[in-house]
């Protein structure tokens, strides 16, 4: 059996972390919308409201 | 203490530029020490003690790292000069007085699991956010990837960022500090998150 070397992190390529904006047109970029929309069909308002959890207090 | 806390260098922030649009934010890379970033990888894939909360607008794994008992290697990370050290370069940053309280925390983001837009605020809580990714080296398809935005729109983009593990995003917790993590399609998306507490402004400075 061969053992497998435990994965270390490694920068991926073109390791910018900061991905600039021409890629707006992309089904990529729509899809990666969709994800984050909130899913109560009422998306602005109240994300706009949204807090963040309360971090186990 | 051990060597790693003798220089400060668990986290280290530096001058970062801080945008100003859409809210005060900041990103660099490589905030983490390369052997604590190591060893918490292999400590929150086998020991660390996740638990997992849902809400009704993400889903995740997570837990506080200042109420367990951390593996020695890991105590640099909540030394008081470690936290001190971000306390002060995140005061320099923004240019802000924070109290001596703060908080760190851990997620886990796995496959399926996302965070919709929110904007963090809580009136009178935390005011200021650093959050810094950890992973094995996620690629462009295992998403995850930490988004802003310059509305609370969720098609309003304003930058898109990989997690790349050790890079780090601090920002201003405000009504416009939209911004979410999309979906993780593929291998583990761990964030330490590092929250700070501005002091009051006068209301009559001097």
């Amino acid at each position: 059996m061969t053992i497998q070397p435990r994965k270390v992190p490694q920068p991926i390529p073109n390791n910018s972390s900061c991905i600039e904006l021409p890629i707006s047109q992309s089904a990529a970029l729509a899809r990666l919308v969709d994800e984050v929309r909130n899913r109560d069909g009422c998306d602005a308002p109240t994300a706009y409201n949204r807090t963040y959890h309360r971090h186990n207090r | 203490m051990n060597a790693l806390a003798a220089d400060s260098s668990a986290i280290r922030i530096g001058r970062p530029r801080v945008e100003d649009a859409p809210f005060r934010f900041f990103f660099i890379d490589n905030c983490l020490n390369a052997q604590l970033e190591s060893d918490l990888l292999d400590w929150f894939e086998t020991e660390a003690p996740w638990r997992l909360v849902e809400t009704d607008f993400y889903e995740q794994y997570e837990f506080s790292l200042l109420d367990v008992d951390l593996p020695e290697s890991l105590r640099d990370l909540i030394d008081v000069r470690t936290l001190a050290a971000v306390r002060n370069a995140m005061s320099d940053a923004f240019g802000t007085h924070f109290d001596n309280r703060i908080t760190l925390v851990a997620h886990k983001l796995i496959p399926g699991q996302r965070i919709a837009i929110h904007n963090d605020l809580l009136d009178g809580e935390e005011t200021h956010r650093l959050t810094i990714q950890l992973n094995r080296g996620l690629v462009d398809a295992d998403g995850g990837f930490f988004m802003l935005f310059n509305s609370p729109n969720a098609a309003d983009i304003h930058k898109v960022f990989r997690p790349v593990s050790g890079m780090a995003l601090g920002f201003e917790i405000g009504p416009d500090s939209h911004h979410a993590v999309s979906t993780v399609h593929g291998g583990e998306r761990y964030t330490l998150v590092l929250s700070l507490y501005a002091e009051p402004q006068p209301l009559f400075p001097n």
